[in-house]
């Protein structure tokens, strides 16, 4: 049976957003309610087309560490909202905010990244709007 | 706040919004960025023919009702194939810019950083593409498109001999190699652009139906973004993600 998704530190909170209403892909396969790992350690941070992935490492409830892989929006989108390919590096521990998959497996979209000194950084489900392009400037 | 202000591009030059906001409608003229959103509405439902449902029966997209996911989809895009028109025109629409040249005008878009030749010095549109003979032109991914002014502030785009390989959009609307489109681009005032696409296919739709109405914003400064299907990243995003998201619980 697929490992099922809670984690030892794990929070579930309901965010007032509809996780398909921009996304470039569908988001059909992932959950509406977000998971919230926290100690998550960052392996990799693709910056590429059509999303980035961003893949951790963390423990699960039995203390084992899973590999996690999450979509973000595009370069492009993420790069209008303050993204850039080293916004997080390998190594780096953080918390993510995230869409599990339906079905189970650990691949997700993200939500959010809370970095070590707080700062957080918004996947672009929040931030793309329309006309954010122009609300930028 | 989160909100990139600079993120390391050469900064615009700086703008009076006012003056932008009120300046009055220029007479023939559509040129500049326009920035809308990724998925424009979709307007009325398609009128299908019996061939034309078969088609968007076989068609599986990735949004709409019958979405199935991405790992079992046969959108084109998956294989980052051209959008095509008018495609192009219904889907990714978050920035396009329009030139005017003395023969034609050119549409540059966004996504895939493509463009699209509308031939504006009278010709017509070609009268066989497709067909069998040696003078018969092929089908076109974009194409082949002529315009003209309908008024003043209303530019109206014909475009015939389009692949019917191509979506007409994101919920998988199919179109024949005969179909004829109408795009009519309408500057309701000095930063809005209403956009109405119009589609003639009687091999798939029954009677012409308006697929989109749609407001675009202008965006003079916008600089348009390196958005590109890239092959080798698409095929590692559905290794990592599109297939693991797609596979059955175990």
């Amino acid at each position: 049976m697929r490992r099922r998704l809670f984690l030892s530190s794990l929070v579930i909170v309901v965010l007032a957003m509809n996780v398909a209403a921009l996304a470039h892909h569908s988001t059909a396969a992932y959950q509406t309610k977000t998971t919230t790992v926290k100690s998550a350690v960052v392996k990799k941070f693709a910056w590429q087309n059509p999303h980035c992935i961003l893949s951790f490492d963390a423990k699960d409830a039995r203390g084992r560490v899973m590999t996690w892989s999450v979509e973000t929006g595009s370069p492009s989108a993420m790069s209008r909202i303050g993204w850039n390919r080293n916004s997080v590096r390998p190594g780096d521990t953080i918390t993510v905010e995230l869409f599990p998959a339906k079905n189970g497996a650990p691949v997700g979209r993200l939500a959010r990244i809370t970095q070590a000194d707080g700062r957080e950084l918004l996947d672009s489900l929040y931030k793309d709007s329309p006309f954010d392009t122009i609300q930028r400037k | 706040m989160l909100v990139c202000t600079a993120c390391g591009r050469p900064s615009p030059p700086p703008a009076s919004s006012s003056s932008q906001e009120n300046a009055a409608t220029p007479r023939h003229d559509i040129s500049g960025v326009w920035a809308g959103p990724a998925l424009p509405t979709l307007q009325e439902a398609a009128p299908f023919t019996s061939a034309g449902q078969k088609r968007y029966q076989a068609n599986k997209a990735t949004w709409g009702p019958n979405a199935v996911g991405l790992a079992e989809s046969n959108d084109p895009l998956v294989t980052c194939d051209p959008l095509g028109f008018p495609r192009s025109a219904l889907y990714e629409t978050r920035g396009f810019e329009f030139v005017h040249t003395p023969a034609k005008t050119i549409e540059l878009m966004q996504y895939q950083r493509v463009w699209r030749e509308i031939w504006t010095d009278g010709r017509a549109l070609p009268s066989d593409v497709g067909g069998t003979s040696p003078s018969s032109l092929d089908p076109r991914w974009y194409g082949y498109s002529i315009g003209r002014w309908a008024d003043d502030y209303t530019f109206v785009v014909e475009t015939i001999g389009t692949d019917e390989r191509s979506w007409l959009d994101y919920v998988g609307h199919p179109h024949s190699g005969s179909a004829h489109f109408e795009e009519r681009y309408r500057r309701v005032d000095g930063k809005t652009l209403e956009v109405t696409v119009t589609i003639t296919d009687p091999e798939t739709y029954a009677r012409p139906w308006i697929a989109l109405k749609q407001n675009f914003v202008r965006a003079d400064t916008q600089e348009l973004e390196e958005q590109l299907c890239v092959p080798s990243e698409a095929i590692d995003y559905f290794k990592t993600i599109a297939e693991p998201a797609a596979a059955k619980a175990k």
